[in-house]
């Protein structure tokens, strides 16, 4: 006989009365136990601070982020410039809480197109017959055959490099990481008591997934939607930086490293503290992703 | 096949005619009518779409407008540069993440084990570009140990060659160990605990043999498919580390094309890099049938 392991102390919470719910309810039920959780609250603490700085950027920057001032060039970080100023004299701290903002907006607005994309196709394909399901997913491995930048590279390429183009081509790549999960958790649901008996009753399909499948396939997609952000950011870093994302003037945090590597032996904080608030802003994200599937799934 | 569908049609849905911008704005109407035809712009969609497949089958990538040559023939000239630091980087990869993965996971929840995996979290946080930006501030600018840039065949100069690819090969192999050192001791360790290990610990065999030749094998089966994807991804990677270190490889060769609009080379590399993927991911599938009996 298999014996069983012991319920781990920290998930303890996790085992109470309702015992065998996953997913959303044992989300819910755990919240006020967040607390307790140190990546959680870490990752939350770090992508509050982003936000924070680039939502403030919209009224407030210490200096102006386009305005150039060349008496002011290639200032080392100091109390006035805490990150130093480029060669034209902009203050960098302004450009990085501004490149902030970029970089949520890349993160917001990819991963919805990914959300719904993978939500569309991974609902369809758990809910039709095997026929369907069986090119939907030939479909989504193809576009997963293509490493993620290659594709967006020949998206940006074909519509011309500009941000919201690198912002849909990041979405699209990962449209099958979601519709795969999506369209697996739909199929297990599918053959579960509490859905049969809801269609036997009559319910039609769109309250079927609002009322049963999204409440239950809702956890995972929280723990997905964060991972998620991180991609994107560094996705769209690395097409900035290859000159395929943010156009100038705008600074996104690619961008700002890519225009520092040409003055890197004299000023090189310009190539240290974008990165920085890139992996600040990741590990951010990576620690919340981390943390919220701890409490999404009492295995872990 | 759904890679070269999907890619077809990604490029057909370009804005503009072909046949115009290869000759240009002035060009007469009958000299384009005439190009049309013979580049197959005539015809349906669809007929196009297999005609470009029968030439891909054949190697056929079509003609590069901006370097006047065969597109197949302008990949494979930029292919040396790419090809060996996608390699090196495999290598130091392997090199570092194994060792590693398994101390960590031998002294598991010791302070060894909490410096590994301590590191290798920051792996997983920062791109590869940047690390790239990173070492060569400190390689070249500050120290002037290695060349900030360019590339020399390793035909001219095997030791300038070492040289001028360590340091992107390096930034790379941080990054993709990163993830698999997390994944070789999270897959140790879980082995570790099934019963097969107690078992034949309880034969009375020694914890050092249980460990080689029990553990360490079944624990790879899940590493090898992971590795796959961190081959693919050490290619992906390439592209951008290439810029960073203006090495004249198959990266550079993708973005100069995009920016002159040079259609046939960027849908050339991008199908090339794909079926280079599937290639890998294929070879992964026969590595892991060959090792798992169970799925044979």
């Amino acid at each position: 006989m298999k014996k069983k392991k012991p319920c781990p102390e920290k998930f303890k919470h996790c085992y109470g009365k309702n015992k065998w719910s996953f997913s959303s309810l044992t989300l819910q039920r755990s919240r006020f136990r967040t607390r307790h959780h140190a990546s959680f609250i870490g990752g939350l603490i770090i992508i509050f601070l982003v936000i924070f700085l680039s939502i403030l950027s919209f009224w407030y920057t210490p200096y102006d982020a386009y305005k150039m001032n060349i008496r002011s060039r290639f200032l080392p970080p100091s109390v006035s410039h805490p990150f130093g100023t480029d060669e034209y004299g902009r203050d960098l701290l302004s450009r990085c809480m501004v490149g902030g903002q970029i970089a949520l907006q890349v993160g917001i607005i990819s991963t919805v197109i990914a959300l719904f994309g993978g939500l569309v196709v991974g609902f369809i394909s758990g809910m039709s017959n095997r026929f369907v399901d069986e090119i939907m997913m030939r479909l989504m491995d193809g576009l997963f055959a293509f490493p993620a930048i290659v594709f967006a590279i020949a998206i940006v390429s074909v519509f011309g490099a500009d941000i919201v183009n690198a912002m849909i081509a990041i979405g699209i790549v990962r449209i099958p990481i979601f519709a795969r999960q999506i369209r697996n958790e739909t199929i297990s649901l599918k053959h579960r008591f509490f859905v049969i008996a809801s269609k036997s009753i009559g319910t039609r399909l769109p309250a079927m997934i609002w009322k049963h499948f999204l409440p239950h396939i809702g956890a995972s997609l929280t723990v997905l939607v964060t991972t998620n952000f991180a991609f994107a950011i560094l996705s769209e870093a690395g097409l900035s930086y290859i000159g395929l994302g943010t156009q100038p003037p705008f600074p996104s945090w690619g961008r700002l490293l890519m225009e520092s590597q040409n003055y890197m032996d004299r000023a090189p904080w310009l190539a240290v503290f974008p990165g920085i608030m890139m992996a600040l802003t990741v590990l951010g994200f990576t620690l919340l992703g981390n943390g919220l599937r701890d409490f999404s799934d009492p295995r872990y | 096949m759904a890679v070269s569908l999907l890619s077809f049609f990604v490029f057909n849905a370009l804005p503009g005619n072909p046949a115009e911008v290869i000759l240009g704005l002035d060009a007469d109407q009958s000299a384009i009518e005439n190009l049309e035809r013979e580049l197959n712009l005539d015809k349906p969609v669809v007929l196009r779409y297999f005609f470009w497949i029968g030439n891909l089958l054949k190697g056929n990538l079509g003609y590069s407008t901006g370097y006047k040559k065969p597109v197949t023939q302008v990949i494979i000239s930029s292919l040396p540069p790419t090809i060996s630091i996608t390699l090196l980087s495999v290598l130091l990869t392997t090199v570092i993440s194994f060792p590693l993965g398994i101390i960590s996971a031998r002294k598991h929840n010791k302070w060894l084990d909490y410096l590994i995996t301590g590191i290798s979290q920051i792996g997983l946080i920062i791109p590869g570009f940047w690390l790239g930006i990173l070492f060569l501030l400190v390689f070249s600018v500050r120290l002037h140990l290695l060349p900030s840039g360019g590339y020399v065949p390793m035909t001219v100069d095997v030791v300038k060659w070492l040289k001028s690819i360590i340091l992107p090969a390096f930034s790379l192999a941080i990054i993709s160990s990163s993830v698999l050192i997390r994944m070789i001791r999270s897959s140790i360790i879980e082995n570790m605990n099934e019963d097969y290990a107690r078992t034949a610990t309880g034969k009375g065999v020694s914890q050092r043999r249980v460990f080689n030749k029990h553990i360490l094998k079944n624990a790879m089966i899940p590493v090898l498919s992971i590795f796959g994807l961190q081959v693919a991804s050490i290619l992906a990677g390439t592209i951008i580390i290439e810029s960073v270190f203006s090495i004249p490889g198959m990266g550079r060769l993708l973005l100069y094309s995009v920016q002159r609009r040079d259609l046939p080379v960027v849908q050339g590399v991008v199908i090339w890099i794909a079926v280079i993927t599937i290639l890998i991911n294929f070879i992964m599938d026969m590595v892991h049938m060959a090792i798992d009996p169970r799925i044979r």
